[in-house]
């Protein structure tokens, strides 16, 4: 553990910071309802802080100092910063540069400074600043950052206590700003700042892979890569040398085709290309049409994936944890448990205010005591359940008679989709029994539809059923079924969808489904259902293909 | 002139100088806008920045052919792309209008008066 940072120590936590917020882009995305409800928060974060990392590689030399690597970082993400969040996020790292201006190595002390400068800096550029934003998170962050350091302690501990702060503050934000307690979320942008300042931390404490600096074989951060997608590989280089002006717009859209988690930054001289590909070779030869390649990296991502999986775990437990610790100090009035399948259907109740999770589904239906150990570790008056599944409803009942000193509801949620649709229309500030109803009343409203596959062969509703055929279910009923995925879930959606009463088709994809079967049924449906908001999130669910939700 | 909506129940008439207040109070809250600047100083060269009382100062709405258009004069702080917060208060503006008070707005059009250099 270094006592100090130097230049080298800031490139690898700068790098690492960015690779974290490029796995997180999406989920940013989802919570981004202010200033305007775009959805483009974690997108804008990114190109901004790639576009600081881009400038930092490209002026990379062996006698950098901290301000002078600071402060090439800092000009990139000023030059490059897009959106709202981006410009906040420019002014941030702008300020810490200033700090940091002229400094070799920077103690506890410094770095502490370092952060309340940035918050200066950006309170600076705005004449009315909103509370409930990144600007918030940053500001309480860095005094925790101050108090720590004048305790004297190293730099992680200085480092952890602004990272703790950020995360209390970030759940504070629905209660300063409105319109994040209408729609449920925290701040999109808060959210992004505690993901980059979470990536710099493993970096400094080497809790993460370690990160070679400029080495020919880069050994990159582990990508923790979505399990829906046959993993292919991870694929980045830096187009030079033009051979003419570059139309982004339509690169994005031609590369958009040959993978998925694409990056593309556009400089006057050079294009900065991220992509998840299983067919890089497409992706190069189409590049050099445009300009010589260089700095090519290219990742196999099912090595890193089974890598990662063996540490997945743990992290899950230590997260949680954090969680739970980061809520024991103040008794609130509600608390909420949720019963998931799927690491990306978590990610999105916990967005949406699940206090705890627990893992469940078809094969693996949690016990009552495995409920209740996730309502024993919420720190509040009364806890809902969701339950999610009508075969958990029951052991779900039964958590009242296990814990006695919180009042238990039970909102009975049989699928994913009605799960979601209650916790979204429960209200902190309303009393227990409106929220009863209108949770129930909103699970009712939404019909739900599971896409798997049969285990045997069987008979039903007079249909022949063969194993590893296609099921399409409708709440509990199998009510179509057939040997192509695709087809089948629309069948499915034939059946579930009512085109004068809906409007929204949501789908969460499952652990199993290939990018090609995703992008083939998106295809179909947004063709078929074009004026309905149609949504599809990586649910990472096992066993069913689909999940689908329409209202 | 005033922008006009007729519906069964009668017509609801609403002034420029509102959409101006709303748009400016938008604006403001944009970040990377230190203020407001007066429209009519852009022939002395000046721009002083206005008071959070007579933002709308700063701030030119027509309608042309039932559409609404819109002009801000705005003092940047430096050192924030401004291109990108241009955009940003453009976007937050329509934004806001629309759900608002339901305008249309046809164009926002940012004239970037002035930047600010703080004291560092």
């Amino acid at each position: 553990m270094p006592s100090k940072i130097g230049s080298q120590e800031m490139y690898a936590m700068l790098y690492t910071g960015g690779k974290a917020l490029e796995q997180q882009v999406s989920e940013i995305d989802a919570l981004n309802v202010f200033p305007v409800p775009d959805g483009d928060t974690g997108t804008n974060m990114n190109l901004s802080f790639q576009s600081g990392i881009q400038e930092m590689e490209s002026n990379h030399s062996e006698t950098d100092t901290l301000g002078s690597t600071m402060g090439s970082f800092a000009r990139g993400i000023m030059m490059g910063a897009r959106g709202n969040s981006g410009v906040i996020l420019s002014q941030l790292f702008r300020g810490m540069s200033q700090a940091l201006k002229g400094k070799e190595v920077a103690t506890s002390e410094d770095f502490a400074l370092a952060l309340d400068k940035g918050v200066e800096i950006a309170y600076k550029a705005v004449m009315k600043p909103v509370e409930g934003t990144i600007l918030t998170v940053a500001r309480e962050s860095a005094k925790a950052a101050v108090r720590a350091s004048k305790r004297n302690p190293s730099i992680d501990e200085v480092f952890k206590a602004a990272i703790d702060q950020a995360e209390l503050t970030l759940e504070q934000t629905p209660d300063m700003l409105p319109v994040l307690k209408e729609v449920g979320v925290v701040d999109a942008g808060g959210k992004g700042l505690i993901v980059i300042y979470k990536g710099m931390y493993q970096a400094l404490t080497g809790e993460q892979l370690t990160f070679e600096r400029k080495a020919t074989k880069q050994q990159s951060t582990s990508h923790e890569v979505v399990a829906s997608e046959e993993f292919g590989y991870c694929t980045e280089f830096i187009i030079q040398n033009l051979t003419e002006p570059v139309n982004e717009t339509f690169l994005r859209s031609t590369l958009s085709d040959m993978g998925d988690s694409l990056l593309v930054v556009h400089d006057e001289d050079f294009v900065k290309i991220h992509i998840h590909t299983l067919d890089p070779g497409q992706v190069l030869s189409h590049c050099l049409q445009i300009g010589s390649l260089h700095r090519i990296k290219i990742d196999n991502m099912t090595e890193q994936h089974e890598h990662t999986q063996a540490n997945k775990e743990t992290s899950a437990v230590v997260k949680q944890s954090n969680y739970s610790q980061a809520h024991d100090g103040q008794l609130k009035p509600y608390g909420i448990v949720s019963v998931t399948n799927g690491e990306g259907i978590k990610d999105i109740f916990m967005s949406l205010g699940a206090n705890e999770v627990v893992f469940g589904g078809q094969s693996m239906n949690p016990s009552t005591e495995d409920l209740a150990n996730a309502v024993r570790k919420i720190n509040a008056e009364t806890v809902i359940i969701l339950p999610n599944n009508k075969n958990i409803i029951l052991a779900a009942e039964q958590v009242a008679s296990v814990v006695e000193d919180k009042q238990i509801i039970v909102i009975p949620t049989k699928t994913i989709p009605e799960g979601i649709a209650a916790i979204l229309s429960f209200h902190e500030e309303q009393d227990i029994e409106d929220n009863i109803d209108v949770m129930k009343d909103a699970a009712k409203s939404v019909v739900s539809g599971q896409v798997t596959y049969a285990i045997r062969d069987t008979q039903i509703n007079g249909a022949t059923i063969k194993e590893g055929d296609i099921l399409g279910i409708l709440g509990s009923e199998i009510v179509v079924n057939g040997t192509n995925l695709v087809q089948t879930t629309v069948d499915l959606l034939e059946n579930m969808v009512d085109k004068d009463e809906h409007e929204i088709i949501t789908i969460f994809t499952g652990e199993e489904v290939k990018q090609p079967e995703i992008a083939e049924l998106q295809e179909i449906i947004e063709a078929k259902y074009d004026d309905f908001d149609i949504e599809i999130k990586s649910g990472l669910q096992p066993t069913y293909y689909f999940i689908i939700s329409v209202e | 002139m005033t922008i006009n909506y007729i519906n069964e129940k009668g017509k609801i008439d609403i002034g420029e100088q509102v959409v101006a207040v709303i748009a400016g109070m938008a604006a403001i809250d944009s970040y990377g806008i230190v203020g407001m600047a007066s429209r009519h100083q852009i022939k002395d060269g000046i721009s002083e920045l206005l008071k959070k009382d007579n933002l709308s100062k700063g701030i030119e709405v027509y309608t042309k052919d039932e559409k609404v258009y819109i002009d801000l004069h705005i003092v940047v702080s430096y050192g924030v792309k401004i291109s990108e917060v241009a955009q940003n208060v453009q976007e937050k503006v329509k934004y806001i209008l629309e759900n608002q008070i339901g305008v249309k707005v046809e164009e926002v059009n940012v004239i970037v008066q002035g930047v600010k250099v703080l004291a560092e």
